[in-house]
């Protein structure tokens, strides 16, 4: 795929099947909305030694190595560092790993999952991080009880990796020259702009897709961008992509006439919402804006925090495959507050 | 719109309800459905192989909706 902001056009390949020639196609407004490049072919050792969660090969992969080949060693979660882009630090601040919302949500229900197989629990498990504090971008005031929980049911905690330099089959080195012994070792990579957004007059020094706090590209006014692939979605999180989602509706409505400039001229308000399995039907739910210099800063733990991520997919998988917005995230915020 | 995954539903359906039938959308994927993250890990602690339950169809819900899908 490509894409050519002066000419307004798209270029892709239909993919169905192998052998179609590249088509083209116009645009008057483009969003982009491509995700990320997952840089797990970044990681040295990953391919003969790692796990991770983050699709359905990766996770059937797991979920067969569980029961036929993990011996019951150590194991180790944990992310590598999130190259961010350095061209919207006045609009959201640096991460130092692109979200640690799945290694939270990869421990928690790891650790049960020992405890309920026989192979020991929460003891087993370090988790690591590149930055100061694991999930830092879900503010002090949730990550820190949330970290204090863990910690007094037996999970090992290492911060300041700063990267991963190498998988091996005794564990995970890293940047610092420090190394967990683990036999599983459960990576998140680092995420990347797709190659074909590199070097583009709508692309930050990354590759990621620049955009005021509206999803619009101060270059270009027809492009809009958001999801993982927007430079301002910082962490990689789906209430991000959400928000995100909802400002290029309102803005190209603006554009058509459809929608008047108050309702559509507001910047987007940055809080993370985020719901998280621990295992046994128990959810985790954070609420906080705190990383984005709001005062917002909400964690609940128990059974309706977990009913809540159940239900959160059927949204998406009802016969109308709605996607959930004002309500659900309304009920959410109602649970957390 | 050029697509992945969580952001495609949502800016397509929000720039439908915002517009009404003012624009004509196109999006653009490699895949014809939506991978839905956030509970592959459930399913795998509960033994369940993912690809059956964490894949959602999405070309024909768009083009119910007047949204060509690519």
């Amino acid at each position: 795929m490509s894409l050519d902001p002066e000419g307004q056009t798209v270029e892709f390949v239909p993919n169905e099947r192998p052998g179609s020639p590249v088509e083209t196609l116009y645009y008057d407004y483009v969003v982009v909305a491509v995700g990320a490049h997952l840089g797990y072919d970044q990681i040295e050792g990953f391919a003969e030694y790692g796990h991770s969660l983050s699709d359905t090969y990766y996770g059937e992969n797991l979920r067969r190595y569980l029961p036929e080949d993990y011996q019951g060693g150590p194991v180790g979660v944990g992310s590598a560092r999130f190259h961010q882009g350095t061209m919207s630090r006045n609009l959201v601040p640096t991460a130092e790993s692109a979200c640690e919302g799945p290694p939270v949500e990869v421990m928690l229900p790891l650790g049960y999952w020992l405890e309920t197989h026989g192979g020991g629990g929460p003891e087993k498990v370090t988790v690591f991080t590149p930055g100061e504090t694991m999930a830092e971008d879900a503010g002090l005031a949730v990550v820190k009880p949330l970290l204090d929980i863990a910690g007094s049911l037996g999970y090992h905690y290492v911060n300041h990796t700063e990267d991963i330099k190498a998988i091996t089959q005794d564990g995970v080195e890293f940047a610092n020259g420090t190394s967990v012994e683990a036999e599983l070792k459960m990576v998140f990579p680092d995420w990347q702009a797709h190659s074909f957004l590199h070097d583009l007059p709508i692309s930050d020094d990354r590759g990621f897709i620049l955009t005021n706090m509206m999803a619009r590209n101060p270059r270009y006014s027809n492009v809009f961008a958001c999801g993982d692939a927007a430079a301002v979605t910082v962490p990689k999180l789906g209430i991000l992509a959400h928000m995100g989602a909802e400002a290029v509706g309102r803005q190209i409505a603006l554009d058509v006439g459809r929608m008047s400039p108050e309702k559509t001229n507001v910047n987007m308000a940055f809080v993370l919402n985020c719901i998280g399995d621990m295992g046994g039907n128990k959810g985790c739910a954070m609420n906080s804006d705190t990383w984005y210099g709001g005062k917002k800063s909400s964690l609940k733990m128990g059974h309706i925090p977990f009913l809540m991520k159940m239900q959160y997919r059927k949204c998406f998988f009802g016969p109308r495959a709605k996607y959930p917005t004002g309500g659900f995230l309304r009920l959410v915020c109602l649970l957390k507050n | 719109m050029l697509e992945s995954n969580f952001a495609d539903l949502g800016e397509a359906q929000k720039i439908r309800e915002f517009t009404k039938n003012a624009v004509e959308i196109t999006i653009i994927d490699r895949k014809p459905y939506l991978l839905f993250v956030p509970n592959i890990p459930y399913e795998v602690f509960e033994n369940q192989n993912p690809i059956f339950s964490m894949h959602m169809p999405v070309a024909k819900v768009l083009t119910e909706k007047g949204i060509r899908f690519v």
